[in-house]
Order: C-alpha cells, then sequence, then structure tokens
C-alpha cells in the first residue's frame, strides 16, 4: 500500500516520461480497488414495466403479458452503457504555474490521460479538447485502443501558454457534440464564471452529464508568500506589487467568493464539480471523486437512470 | 575642530555604507518578480501604503547605513580633545593634584619627575580655576586647600606650588582608596556649583600605579564619583636595581641564643645579585655576611647571638644602598629571655598508660629547650600556685582533671579575668552536664553533646578550616607546613553560642571541625576574651580516644604556638608598620608627671599624664623605634621596632583601565605620560589633552542599530 501511495504522488509520476504507462500505471491500480462500473456491460437489460399510453412505440408492447393479463404493458431496458465522454483540458499559462515544481498542467495532463484510460478500459468512448484562447486539439469520442493512443499523444505534446476563454470552447462544444455525452472539463477556473456557468448550463440542458474538476496549486489556496514583491500574471503579463500580510486575507475571500459561486450554481444545475490540488496523489483523488459521484448517484438513482422505450423523456 | 581620531585610516571603512544601498536596490520589492498564475484574487494596494513601504525600505536602508558607520566610527577610536592647558571649554574648574609621596617613589630620581608634572599641572590651570593639593601614601593629608588660581588673595597656584615643592617623601606604603576619597571630600566640599553652573572637578594622580596600593580597594567597592574627571600621570619607578628586607624575626633559640634572621629580596626581573647583610646591635655592627639572590627570588640570611651578652637592645639587619633604599634595613628589639610560668593543672595518676595530662607535659618540652616553667597543680594547690610569688603565672593549662569542680572553674575563671591566659582542652571525661554547669556558661558558649555517640577509631572527622591568620597558626600558614590531613578527630564535644548566636557567639574561631550534617562546621578551636584576661578552648581533649593530635607531628608546633600566643610573645614580638597607628599609649594606670614619647621623625614627644587621656595613639611616620618612658625614669618604658612596608618596593604595577576598573567610575583622561602606558598611536596631537572616548558610545549605539534592526527588518520584509 505504501509502495502504491508512493508511485502515485504526483511529482513521481511527473518523471515518467510516457504518458500511457503513466496513466495505465495509475488506472490499473485504481481499478483493481474498485467495484464493478455501474457503465460496465452492453447488453440491453431490463428494467420495468409501464402501463401503455398512446404514442408509444408498439414495439416495445409485451405481448406475451398482455395475453396473461389482457392489458398493455411496455417494457423498459436500461441503456447501453457506451458513454461518450469528452474531455476537455486548459492549456492556459495560469495552467502553467506550479510552486512545487509540479505545475497545474502537467497534473491535468495526467489526470486527462488516466480518465481516457479509464473510459477505454470500460468500453466507452473518449474524446479530447485542449484549448486556450483557441482550439488547440479536438478529437472526438472513440472507443478504440488506437485512438487512445492517439489522443495521449496528443495530451503529451500540449504546452500550455496564451490566454483562457473556456466560455468560448464550451460554445464550441455544444455546437459539435451529439446530446447526451459526458464532457469533463479540467481548468483551473481562473477567469470570470458567469459566463462559463451559463455554458455549462446549456450543456447541462443538452443532456450532457457534466463533470467539472478544478485543478489548484497549494500556493493558490494558501496564499502562502512572505516577501513583499511584484506579482506577475501569468496570462496577461500584468504586474502588482503586493505585500502578502496585507492583502492575505483580502485574496483569500475573492478565491473563495470565486469558486464557492462557481460551487453553488454547479450543484443547483447538477454539475459535479471537484478540486483537485497538485500536491494529492492521482489515485486518491480520484477514488475520493468516484466514491462521492457513486453516493451521488445512488441517492438520486431513479432521476439518473436513463430509460429507454416508449417512457423516454 | 575638537574631535581627533586615533586611527583615521580606519574611516575608509566607510565605504561599506554602500553595502545597504546595493543589497536594497538589488532586492527591492520591484526588482523582485514573482510569477503567480492568476492577479484575479490579489486585491489592490493603495497608492499610500505603497508609498510608506518605500519610505520604510528606505528607512531600513538608513538604519543599516547607520549600524555601520557606527562600527566604522568605533575602529577609528574617535575623542573629544581639549587644549592641554584648558581642560574644559566652560566655566572654572576645581582641580586637586594628588602626588604619591609613599616611599617606592624614591627609586632613582622619580620623585622629582613626579614633583615635576605635579607642577606642570598647576602651571597649566586657568586664572579662574580652584587647585589643591594632596599628598599620600598611606594616609593622605591636605597640603594646599582649594584656591582660587590666580585670585591676589587667595594665591592658589602659588600654595599649591609651595606645597609641591615642600613635599617630601614618606616611608610609608601606598593606599589609592585613602587618597581618592580625601581627594573626593575635597573636592565636594568646596564645590558650590548648581547644575546651571557644573564646575567640572579634577583630579590629577601623580603616581607610579603600583598594584599593591590597590589592595584595601578590592575589598571595599568604593569607586571615585563619576563627576569627577581623573587624570592619571605616570610616573615610571621600575628603573635601578632594589633589594630589600622584607621579613625579620629575632627569636630565642633555647635559653642561650637569639637567632636574628632576615629575608632578603631580589626584585628584579632577571639580574641575579649579591648582598652584604649586616646586623647591627646598639649602632655597632656585629656581624656581616654575603649571600646571593637570584632574580625575583629571596634568600634567608640568619645569624645567631649569644642570649647571656644582650639585655633589650635596639637592633637592624641593613644592606648595601641601591635604587631604592628605604627598604634596605628592618629593625628589631632584641629581648632578653624572660621565662613564663606555666600552670599544668592535672589529677589523672601519672602511672596511667597515656593519660591527657602526660600528652600535655611532655609537649611542653623541657626547660633547657623551652621559655617557660611548668608547674604541675592539682586543684586543690591551685589557688596556692596562682598567687605564688605575687605575680600571676603566664598560662594555666586546663589538662588531665578527672572531674571539673565548680570552685576550680571560679577560681581559673578569676584568674582570666585579671590578666591570665587559660588553655581549656574541654576533655572527653567531661560531660555536658559538667560543662554547662560553670565553665561554658561563664564563657558564653554551651555544650550541645557529642559528635559521635559511640567513639570508634573508624569514624573520625577532620579539621575543616583553619584560621592561618591568627598567630597561633601563622607560622604554620606555608604550603609545607599547612596540611592537616593526617589530624583526626574521633569524638568532640559540640559547641554553640549560649544564646544561639552564631556557633560561638562573640567568640573567635580558630579552627572548625567537619561535623557533616551540622548546620555550621563545628568550632574546633576558640579565644574567648574574658575581663583582662583570655582563654583558648579546644572542643576535644588530648585523650588518644579522642583524636590523634597528641601523636601527630603537627602537635608540637600548634601547642607551642598557642601556649607563645597565650603568654603575650606574640605582642612583646610584634613589629609595627610606618603608617600604622600606635594605640598602646595607655600607660601604667595611674601614671603620673609627664611623659616623653619619642617617635621615629617626630621627635620626642612631652605629655603629661592629663593628656594621655586624650592623646592615647601616635602616627607612626618614620622607621626606627618609638620609645615612651616617664621624666623620672632613666631608662625606656617601651621601645616598639616600626618598619616600612616591604611590599612597596614590589615593582609590580597596575595598568590605567584596570585602576580606573577598580577605583573610578568616571570618565578619565588618557595619561600624558612620556614613557606611559598608552600606546603610541593613542595620544592626541601635542598641546591637546583627550576629554573622552566614543569609542564605547558607538559601540553601544550599534548594539542599540542592530537591536532594532533585527526587530524591523522581519517585519518589514514580509
Amino acid at each position: 500500500m505504501e509502495q502504491s501511495l508512493h508511485l502515485m504522488d504526483p511529482s513521481q509520476l511527473a518523471r515518467i516520461a510516457d504518458l500511457e504507462l503513466l496513466a495505465r500505471l495509475v488506472v490499473e491500480g485504481f481499478l483493481s480497488g474498485l467495484h464493478r462500473s455501474p457503465h460496465a456491460g452492453a447488453s440491453v437489460e431490463f428494467a420495468q414495466y409501464r402501463p401503455y399510453a398512446q404514442g408509444d412505440d408498439l414495439r416495445f408492447i409485451d405481448w406475451k403479458l398482455f395475453a396473461r393479463t389482457d392489458r398493455l404493458h411496455l417494457k423498459q431496458f436500461h441503456e447501453e452503457t457506451n458513454l461518450r465522454a469528452t474531455i476537455l483540458v486548459d492549456c492556459s499559462g495560469s495552467m502553467d504555474y506550479g510552486s512545487a515544481g509540479l505545475s497545474k498542467f502537467d497534473y491535468a495532463r495526467m489526470l486527462a490521460a488516466c480518465l481516457a484510460m479509464m473510459l477505454n478500459e470500460q468500453k466507452d468512448a473518449a474524446g479530447l479538447i485542449a484549448y486556450h484562447h483557441e482550439l488547440i486539439v479536438h478529437l472526438p469520442p472513440r472507443n478504440a485502443r488506437r485512438h487512445l493512443r492517439r489522443l495521449l499523444a496528443e495530451l503529451q505534446a500540449l504546452q500550455p501558454g496564451g490566454r483562457t476563454d473556456t466560455p468560448g470552447t464550451l460554445r464550441f462544444l455544444g455546437d459539435v457534440l451529439q446530446p447526451r455525452g459526458m464532457i469533463i472539463l479540467i481548468s483551473d477556473l481562473l477567469h470570470p464564471a458567469e459566463a462559463m456557468i451559463n455554458h455549462l448550463k446549456s450543456l447541462r440542458a443538452m443532456r450532457h452529464d457534466v463533470i467539472v474538476f478544478q485543478v489548484a496549486d497549494p500556493a493558490e489556496r494558501d496564499f502562502p508568500f512572505e516577501r513583499t514583491a511584484t506579482f506577475i500574471d501569468a496570462e496577461e503579463a500584468e504586474e502588482l506589487y503586493a505585500v502578502p500580510d496585507l492583502v492575505r486575507k483580502g485574496y483569500l475571500a475573492n478565491r473563495e467568493r470565486h469558486f464557492g459561486a462557481i460551487r453553488r450554481e454547479c450543484l443547483l444545475a447538477e454539475i459535479d464539480a471537484e478540486e483537485f490540488l497538485t500536491s494529492e496523489p492521482l489515485d486518491r483523488a480520484l477514488h475520493r471523486f468516484i466514491h462521492r459521484r457513486n453516493r451521488s448517484l445512488m441517492t438520486s438513482s431513479l432521476k439518473r437512470t436513463q430509460v429507454v422505450g416508449g417512457g423516454r423523456g | 575642530m575638537n574631535l581627533g581620531l586615533f586611527a583615521p585610516a580606519f574611516l575608509a571603512g566607510l565605504g561599506l555604507l554602500a553595502l545597504p544601498w546595493l543589497i536594497h536596490q538589488i532586492r527591492r520589492p520591484e526588482r523582485e518578480p514573482l510569477r503567480f498564475s492568476s492577479l484575479l484574487f490579489i486585491p489592490r494596494i493603495e497608492k499610500q501604503v505603497i508609498e510608506r513601504r518605500r519610505l520604510q525600505h528606505l528607512l531600513l536602508m538608513l538604519l543599516r547605513m547607520a549600524a555601520l558607520a557606527a562600527l566604522t566610527v568605533a575602529f577609528t577610536r574617535p575623542y573629544w580633545r581639549v587644549p592641554a592647558g584648558s581642560p574644559t571649554t566652560s566655566g572654572p574648574g576645581l582641580h586637586v593634584v594628588a602626588l604619591d609621596v609613599s616611599y617606592g617613589m624614591g627609586r632613582a630620581r622619580a620623585f622629582d619627575e613626579a614633583r615635576r608634572k605635579a607642577l606642570e599641572v598647576v602651571d597649566r590651570l586657568r586664572p579662574e580655576d580652584r587647585v589643591g593639593v594632596v599628598t599620600f601614601g598611606l594616609s593622605p593629608r591636605v597640603r594646599a586647600p582649594l584656591r582660587t588660581a590666580d585670585d591676589p588673595e587667595a594665591g592658589g597656584r602659588d600654595r599649591a606650588r609651595t606645597a609641591l615643592r615642600a613635599a617630601a617623601l614618606s616611608e610609608e606604603g601606598t593606599d589609592y582608596l585613602a587618597a581618592l576619597q580625601l581627594a573626593q571630600d575635597l573636592l565636594f566640599t568646596a564645590d558650590e556649583s548648581t547644575p546651571e553652573t557644573a564646575e567640572a572637578l579634577w583630579l590629577h594622580l601623580v603616581t607610579d600605579f603600583q598594584a599593591q596600593g590597590l589592595a584595601a580597594a578590592s575589598s571595599s567597592g568604593w569607586k571615585l564619583s563619576p563627576r569627577i574627571v581623573l587624570e592619571p600621570i605616570p610616573v615610571d619607578t621600575t628603573q635601578g636595581v632594589n633589594l630589600s628586607v622584607t621579613d625579620l624575626s629575632a627569636r630565642p633559640v633555647g635559653n642561650e641564643e637569639l637567632r636574628v634572621q632576615a629575608r632578603i629580596r631580589n626584585w628584579s626581573e632577571n639580574q641575579d645579585q649579591r648582598a652584604q647583610a649586616r646586623l647591627i646591635l646598639a649602632e655597632a655592627s656585629v656581624a656581616t655576611k654575603s649571600i646571593d639572590i637570584a632574580a625575583r627570588n629571596s634568600t634567608l640570611v640568619s645569624f645567631q647571638l649569644p642570649l647571656s651578652q644582650i639585655g633589650e637592645v635596639e637592633g637592624r639587619v641593613e644592606i648595601e644602598p641601591d635604587a631604592l633604599e628605604t627598604d634596605n634595613r628592618r629593625y628589631f628589639l632584641a629581648r632578653p629571655l624572660r621565662r613564663k610560668r606555666l600552670i599544668l593543672l592535672a589529677d589523672d595518676a601519672p602511672e596511667e598508660r597515656w593519660p591527657a595530662s602526660w600528652f600535655l607535659a611532655h609537649g611542653l618540652g623541657s626547660a633547657d629547650s623551652t621559655p617557660w616553667d611548668v608547674i604541675r597543680s592539682t586543684p586543690e594547690e591551685l589557688g596556692t600556685h596562682l598567687r605564688e610569688s605575687g605575680t600571676l603565672p603566664e598560662v594555666v593549662i586546663l589538662g588531665g582533671l578527672k572531674l571539673l569542680e565548680p570552685t576550680t572553674v571560679d577560681q581559673l575563671l578569676g584568674y582570666v579575668a585579671e590578666g591570665g591566659a587559660l588553655l581549656a582542652p574541654l576533655s572527653g571525661g567531661w560531660d555536658d552536664a559538667t560543662l554547662n554547669q560553670r565553665l561554658l556558661p561563664a564563657l558564653g558558649l554551651r555544650a550541645t553533646g557529642r559528635r559521635f555517640p559511640v567513639t570508634r577509631q573508624s569514624r573520625f572527622d577532620m579539621l575543616a578550616w583553619i584560621d592561618f591568620e591568627h598567630p597561633v597558626f601563622a607560622p604554620l600558614r606555608g604550603a609545607r607546613f599547612n596540611d592537616f590531613s593526617q589530624v583526626r578527630f574521633y569524638n568532640y564535644h559540640m559547641i554553640q553560642a549560649e544564646d544561639g548566636d552564631g556557633p560561638a557567639g562573640a567568640a573567635k574561631i580558630l579552627a572548625r571541625l567537619e561535623g557533616e550534617g551540622a548546620d555550621e562546621p563545628p568550632p574546633a578551636m576558640l579565644e574567648i576574651r574574658r575581663g583582662q584576661g583570655r582563654l583558648i578552648v579546644w572542643a576535644f581533649g588530648p585523650e588518644l580516644e579522642w583524636t590523634n593530635l597528641p601523636k601527630n607531628i603537627k602537635f608540637i608546633p600548634v601547642f607551642h604556638e598557642t601556649l607563645l600566643y597565650l603568654s603575650g610573645a606574640e605582642a612583646e614580638g610584634r613589629s609595627w608598620t610606618v603608617g600604622e597607628v600606635y594605640d598602646r599609649l595607655p600607660l601604667p594606670s595611674g601614671a603620673l608627671g609627664t611623659w616623653i614619647v619619642e617617635a621615629p621623625s617626630d621627635g620626642p614627644l612631652r605629655l603629661r599624664a592629663a593628656d594621655l587621656a586624650r592623646c592615647r595613639s601616635v602616627a607612626l611616620r618614620g622607621a626606627g623605634f618609638l620609645r615612651w618612658r616617664s621624666t623620672d625614669q632613666a631608662t625606656w618604658e617601651q621601645i616598639e621596632p616600626i618598619n616600612v612596608d616591604p611590599r612597596e618596593a614590589d615593582p609590580q604595577r597596575v595598568g590605567l583601565e584596570e585602576f580606573r576598573l577598580r577605583l573610578t567610575a568616571a570618565p578619565a583622561l588618557e595619561a600624558r605620560s612620556d614613557g606611559g602606558a598608552e600606546a603610541e598611536d593613542e595620544r592626541p596631537p601635542e598641546g591637546f589633552a583627550v576629554r573622552a572616548r566614543f569609542g564605547p558610545y558607538l559601540l553601544a549605539a550599534l548594539l542599540g542599530l542592530l537591536i532594532v534592526e533585527s526587530w524591523y527588518a522581519p517585519r518589514l520584509l514580509r
């Protein structure tokens, strides 16, 4: 266990140049300790009966039941779980910040690789969109080993820089994606939240399952600086003279206000939002997220169960 | 410009001031960029805050520059100087010139030089200054009171000059404490200034800064007032070869010979010397011996004379003249042997195996070799022996009594009160009740039991402390004789003061025992004065069951010295020192008529008996003999030898810094010596004197700046 945890230390993982190997290391270790995925299996599985209503598809009427009971019922099935997930990776300059060696971008890249590997292992389709102020990479979701390799290669080749335009990317995504997929946004969310929230809500309205992974550096969370210095913005090249002792309180309050609003809006829009610190082991962070998500799925299983058949809608 | 620097080359260090400026330029916040992911959440600081911050950084830089400047300037050793003729810049000053006239200043022509320097001080004073003169050896004297220098009526300068020219060397040693105290009193008495018109108080000390002159100051803790500026003016008195007669004893050896032993010391650091020592009796040279003395060493020279040839005669041992002549002779009084009468009070049977009295009797020695006649007495015979021949016996030894009867105790205490002396070893056979019945309560003491309930040879105490300053133990003071570790006490009486005031009340403790577990080490030997006489009490008896002292090699010396002390031999053989006060003038009671007191250097004084009530002491100002007698008598009633203090010849000198440290709390000027103790580079320019040094203040300022910096910088740099 100790050995496994040690290997999952982000700074240790970052030394592994091969992203596929890295992702496999994390995912295999991670999956071996996990229960069966709720998305596993593509077989058509009976869910329940529902009384026939006008307009329902006649193909789903259970005629044997009609023969026994003289009533029309529809058979409902669980949908096939071939998921189409698109992973958005923020490659802006702000992601290139790391107070302890490992940058947020490195962490986000490892996280994206692990997620892609997990999806692929579960026979789900994974796509990738990398962006800053413009789109860098766009790989539509596909479920193929070769596609995964390409996705990982694209991730490997990414370089952070430039300003962020998450709302624009989400708008683009809304235009190109087929409905009811999964969208995983990996970003530090260091930009005005309102436009991004609106676009996330739009995607949610399109019945996409939206997950937001906020990647943060410990220094961003605690603002531990002591010496007076000129702070330089990683994206805008803007400079600001600051005395840490004087501004720390305001900084922490502003940050809490920003991310508090995002979390609140996400909660209202049924968007899962999770903060990942770059100092946190990847597998542990994923484990925490999966558990939390499973728990929320259990409590709202009926709502989240997608029913196919005449009752759609 | 009154500011001077002893080491101006260190001013180059001011270039270091650029360092804080450079560091602040390199490390200013504007030049310390810190890349951060986003400035989205960092609040903007107001411009005033930034400006204040910059000002604070500037202040920190100035603070650091000031610290470096203080350090650099401290290295240059700055001082405040004043023209040599006018030591203060404003207002008249009070000046006391203290001239050392101890005999140590008599080496070569040092005293002439000292007088010249003292006159120079007087000459350079301003007309409105007031000046006085003090001369000092052991006892200081005001030679000229403080008077305005050039006031025609006061004539302070002329008086001072006259006093200095008239000053002569004394034969005294040196005591700086007394001299400085007198000078301070003189200045403070004459100082009429108010705080607004404060006059400068100056003490110009012309001396050779002899180390032994600080002996009295070491234990007093007194310091010269900080109001007084001390100007030390050293005089070199270490030139030339000097030999001294430092010690002399004249004691009978047996009953037939007088042994005169003198110690000749060669004070030279590196020259061995040969000396001719002459013994002179009644101004006639009777013997001469030639001795070689190594550098920084001493040699004993001994003369032996038949006692039958001499009565009471004045004598001296002297050596040839050298650089310092005053210490070349030492006086003594050779007295004819006067046998003492001792009573050994004992009733134990001589046939007993080693009774207490056996050891005491044998310890007394034979009449041929000791200056006393021993009478063995029983308690019943005591009264008879005490009144025998009309005079009291010199000492009674209470040894070997089985029973201590109250009547015997009363007789002994009466004898002591009349002027007798008693040696009282407390026998092991006496219990507490016996001791506390009469003897110890009369002495203000009481016995509180024995040290050990059972006496065993395997368990014992040793002497824990001995007063080697006391005449009984003084001869055993040296390293060759002071080892008492083999003397064991298997038991002894625990003695306390009767009123609980310390272990022995008013008694003087000569030695203490270990007495582990007791509050204070219990006394082993005590001296008590009672009436005209005195007692020495031993807390143990001389029985072998209680102590091995009687069998130890230390017994005879301790026993004999105790008897010599009790019989008054110490007082008879005492030598007085120049500078002391002779306080034994209370002449025989009922003395009438006129008396002549003759003291060296003072000539004969005629005193009427009525005057003696007021004048009971004589200050001893010179070496030689003090004599006194009634005009009715043909011979002197008493003759006392007086010698100079040999320590004055010691060439060891004390540094000016140490002198200041031990005797002054005052700002002191640097010595304006010609061959002085200050380094060449610490002399002010010709015609100037140093008023004050700033180095210590700058270092103190540096320390303060560093403290402020260490407090301020971490807060500011956050």
